[in-house]
């Protein structure tokens, strides 16, 4: 049995009630044992507002519950708000902004540019900003929208260096996620090829069952193509806002669910298999492609609700923690507490690390039409002898670069060939040929 | 970035062409077919573990396909005399190609994970293994029925004898007998699995980087493939990355920006399985990918970035198998 490297050090924020309250003040208590948590934990408050008094001043307004859960209807009116700074200088915006008490705002600004507004406790604005919640002058429920008294339990993790928070909320009448799943945080971005200045994104999911807080849904699951305020995150790639989701290995005719609910026999039958980190892909215009890796987020076990598994499970001696109802994803724990995010008891659950190393063997092919192919008619018809005058690489526009990888032994001749290749012998780097006739020379050298 | 780096060190008999103006039968064009790839996987570290002409036939070493006509007596079923032939890999597998089949163009294709093949009690009719894995049991058609079209059969061998692969066109389309039986990178299975193989077997229109296509659930003489593992006859399936609830979401047409739009995305195969008692991923099998949409609906046997690739199917999504970098690929 194995499981996955945890690559931050996180600290936990475990089983904090949410009491009974009305849905304003419970929306309020969210956003403010988040921004609290935050700012015990490297985080610096850029300003904030209660609602009546704002400034981006540094100073943090939310001493109660109550100065927290001003709510106002849009971005123009007054309301309870909070600016926090990371250690990458990002800000990260909680407004309790809305049409309905349980709504909230919430968005980041990568460049750490957010300004009061012309009415301080309107909304604060950033060129950059880049709204996580919904789209619109609202929010969203953050809270769910189950009246009191309906306790929730919110949790949150921060990493040591202060770039990476997530916060989640659960219904404790049904241990299931309510409300808004939220975070910013550094992505591992090694796989893609433009220059990303700052590797974060900020991600927004619904939390409920029918939610997008799963990695079992194609359509509005995690893997699901990204839909602001409801599944998947934001970044800015060279200064274009770029939507994202996440993808992963799937089978079946597009089925991420198998052997999510078996301990598979082919690797031992010791536990439910957890998959490793999922990739962030986007489909904006102009930025197609693979952004990176998330970190410290991987599948678990799924499992249909009222069944076995429930937001709170652990993995590995409380090492491992799910946080999102049926299971089926995977974060840290602090390896101690007891999850308590509802009635329904936190179980120990069989994890075992069976997942690929999605991509890391990444490619991208440069796939071209038949026009473009260097070889003469790439589908050839009826040239059967080939070409009639010799190919040279040099009659491929724009190579610059011919790679050669080591083998690890002399080829064999081959009949009217000359081959070429590249070995390492004695610790020296070489370039080598051999003739048809079986003779090898070596042709360059590296460095003695 | 770049095309994968090809994995294994391939050997890719190409554009073995079968006239129809010669062989002007199916049963002519099936028994050729067979011969050829025979005659490819002796060419390259496969030895004879025995053979049938149609009448003598013996578990003996000895091949006896040394004529079309020899590789070309077609029976009915698997207990009729027949053209057959068995193989050895280095893997230690058997590979066995009987030509029972309906019609010319279908044949029996089966692989014998440990190697075990024995003449039958008949040495004319079709051997038998305890462990016989059958991937082709005559009921797909190999080369078409087309009475106008020659056959291009390409025949990929790897340099130690584990890995044969087979594609065969007609009139510019992919034909369905794309079979083969392989070494795998079993690298999560931690059960016993000795030896890693595989054999597969997928048509043209499972030839695709689709749920419909080589990414749904396995189905005999269709898609997917058969492994021994640990003892048990397991079914295989093969998946790959996926957003979106589709394979075809990052398998596009478009150029990926972000990699800085060089090409399309290739993303490697991986195989899993169902089977009761051996569920589970499996790993990654060597040098197959899929590609994204670059070729027009129609155009298959397509070669990128320099050569080094193939994409079989013709299709908008196919897959993609090594190439070798020269060779203009002929379909038709």
């Amino acid at each position: 049995m194995g499981f996955p490297t945890i690559v931050r050090t996180w600290v936990i924020t475990a089983n904090n009630v949410i009491a009974d309250a009305t849905l304003a003040l419970q929306a309020g208590n969210y956003m403010r044992l988040a921004a609290d948590f935050l700012l015990a934990n490297g985080y610096t408050c850029a300003g904030s507002s209660d609602g009546v008094t704002a400034a981006m001043d540094g100073v943090n307004r939310w001493t109660t519950i109550a100065l927290a859960s001003v709510r106002g209807t849009n971005t123009t009116t007054p309301q309870s708000w909070m600016v926090v700074t990371d250690a990458n200088g990002c800000d990260l915006l909680l407004a309790h902004c809305g049409s309905a008490d349980s709504h909230g705002r919430f968005g980041c600004s990568l460049g750490g540019l957010y300004v009061a507004a012309a009415t301080a406790t309107h909304t604060p604005t950033a060129t950059d900003e880049l709204l996580l919640t919904a789209t619109g002058t609202g929010g969203q429920t953050i809270v769910g929208t189950n009246a009191a008294p309906a306790q929730r339990n919110m949790f949150g993790w921060v990493d040591s260096t202060a770039k990476n928070c997530r916060f989640v909320i659960t219904l404790n009448s049904t241990t299931q996620n309510i409300g808004t799943v939220f975070g910013l945080e550094e992505f591992d971005s090694s796989i893609q090829e433009l220059t990303i200045p700052l590797s974060v994104w900020g991600f927004c999911y619904t939390g409920p069952v029918a939610g997008g807080f799963n990695a079992i849904s194609g359509s509005a699951g995690i893997a699901a193509t990204s839909t602001q305020g409801s599944h998947g995150g934001r970044t800015r790639i060279n200064g274009v806002a770029t939507d994202m989701a996440m993808m992963q290995y799937s089978f079946l005719g597009g089925s991420y669910t198998t052997w999510m609910n078996v301990q598979t026999e082919l690797q031992g039958g010791v536990g439910y298999p957890i998959w490793d980190p999922f990739l962030l892909v986007s489909q904006t215009s102009g930025r197609f492609g693979i952004v990176g890796h998330v970190v410290d987020w991987w599948s678990s076990r799924y499992a249909a609700l009222g069944t076995t598994t429930t937001v709170g499970d652990t993995y590995n001696a409380k090492a491992f923690m799910v946080p999102g109802v049926n299971g089926s994803l995977l974060w840290p724990w602090d390896g101690v507490t007891t999850p308590v995010a509802g009635v329904q008891a936190s179980i120990a659950q069989s994890g075992n690390n069976t997942g690929f190393e999605n991509f890391e063997d990444p490619a991208f092919g440069s796939l071209t039409n038949a026009v473009s192919q260097y070889v003469p008619n790439p589908v050839s018809n009826v040239t059967p002898t080939g070409p009639a005058t010799p190919k040279s690489i040099n009659r491929r526009a724009g190579v610059d670069v011919i790679r050669l990888h080591d083998i690890s032994a002399d080829p064999a001749a081959e009949t009217g060939r000359t081959l070429m290749y590249s070995r390492v012998i004695g610790g020296q780097q070489a370039l080598f040929c051999v003739y048809a006739d079986g003779t090898v020379y070596q042709v360059g050298a590296g460095a003695a | 970035m770049a095309a994968p780096v090809q994995q294994r060190i391939w050997t890719i008999t190409p554009n073995q062409r079968i006239p129809i103006a010669t062989y002007t039968t199916l049963v002519l064009l099936g028994g050729r077919y067979l011969r050829l790839i025979a005659t490819t996987l002796l060419a390259n570290g496969y030895t004879c573990k025995g053979s049938c002409d149609g009448v003598t036939g013996a578990m003996d070493g000895v091949n006896r396909w040394t004529t079309d006509a020899n590789a070309s007596v077609q029976a009915a079923n698997t207990t009729t005399p027949v053209s057959w032939i068995v193989l050895t890999d280095g893997n230690g597998c058997n590979i066995l190609m009987s030509f029972v089949g309906a019609t010319g163009d279908i044949a029996r294709l089966a692989f014998s994970p440990s190697g075990v093949y024995v003449a039958a009690g008949t040495p004319s009719h079709t051997p038998t293994a305890t462990d016989e894995q059958v991937l082709n049991s005559s009921v797909a058609s190999l080369i078409t029925t087309s009475t106008v079209n020659d056959r291009v059969l390409h025949v990929w061998t790897d340099s130690e004898a584990k890995m044969m692969r087979v594609a065969c066109y007609a009139g510019g389309t992919l034909a369905n007998g794309n079979w083969g039986v392989e070494l795998v990178n079993a690298n999560r299975v931690t059960i016993t699995y000795s030896p890693a193989v595989w054999g597969f077997f997928f048509t043209a229109a499972n030839m695709l980087s689709t749920g419909s296509g080589m990414f749904q659930a396995f189905a005999a003489n269709s898609v997917g493939g058969y492994a021994r593992i640990n003892g048990t006859t397991t079914n295989i399936f093969a998946g790959a990355e996926g957003s979106g609830g589709t394979f075809a979401q990052f398998n596009s047409a478009t150029r990926l920006n972000l990699q800085k739009g060089v090409g399309q995305a290739m993303f490697p195969i991986v195989i899993g399985s169902t089977t009761a008692t051996r569920q589970g991923p499996i790993g990654y099998i060597y040098d197959w990918w899929t590609c994204g949409q670059g070729v027009a609906t129609g155009v298959g046997g397509v070669v990128f970035p320099g050569g080094e690739w193939i994409q079989l199917a013709d299709n908008a999504s196919g897959t993609a198998w090594p190439w070798d970098g020269s060779t203009p690929p002929q379909t038709t």
